[in-house]
């Protein structure tokens, strides 16, 4: 099951929309998808992923599970802090999954990774903060 | 650390401050058009002689 609020998010920031990012589940944890497009590419020679592309997708899921978890719309980003670990390959989709690691009364801290094949094997991880209203 | 105002630019300022062995340590300020108020800055890591398109410039 999909928490609304999610959906609505996702559909009403023009941002979210060109990554074309869909919500697998918001229970337990948030996880999503993202389909490749041409215009992600970073490295035509390696036809990789833009890590910039990467990251935001990591910070996009972020936000939807602390929109998810502290009942809230409205979250800023306040910090992140991303370790590329593989090259995330063109023409395969990205997981990324992202858990509230504490939700305190201004400041969120969330815990993202991103994979390909298996979430044993992530392209990247992040840690970030928010600040929630 | 602030949001920038829709509607207006950005300018963004990075400099290169370390290159040792394979890695590249770059930091980046963003500031809007005309103002010299930060709104975000970065910290980033590169590893040189990767794959990749040549970018036309030469580091020492």
């Amino acid at each position: 099951m999909i928490n609304q609020k999610l959906i609505d998010f996702l559909e009403e920031t023009p941002y979210a929309c060109n990554y074309g990012t869909e919500i697998i589940t918001s229970m337990p944890e948030t996880e999503c998808v993202t389909r490749w497009q041409n215009i992600f590419t970073g490295n035509p020679l390696l036809r990789a992923w833009h890590g910039g592309v990467v990251s935001g997708v990591l910070e996009l899921t972020g936000t939807l599970a602390v929109i998810n978890s502290a009942k809230t719309k409205e979250c800023v980003l306040l910090s992140i802090n991303t370790s590329y670990l593989r090259p995330a390959l063109g023409d395969k989709s990205l997981f990324s999954r992202a858990t509230v690691v504490r939700s305190g009364k201004r400041v969120h801290t969330v815990s993202a990774v991103v994979w390909q094949n298996s979430p044993d094997e992530p392209t990247a991880m992040a840690s970030l903060t928010f600040a929630g209203k | 650390m602030r949001k920038p105002e829709p509607g207006r630019g950005l300018v963004i300022e990075a400099s290169c401050y370390q290159y040792a062995e394979d890695f590249i340590y770059v930091g980046a300020a963003a500031y809007q058009v005309n103002s010299k108020i930060m709104c975000c800055n970065a910290v980033g890591i590169f590893k040189s002689d990767t794959p990749g398109p040549v970018l036309g410039m030469e580091m020492q």
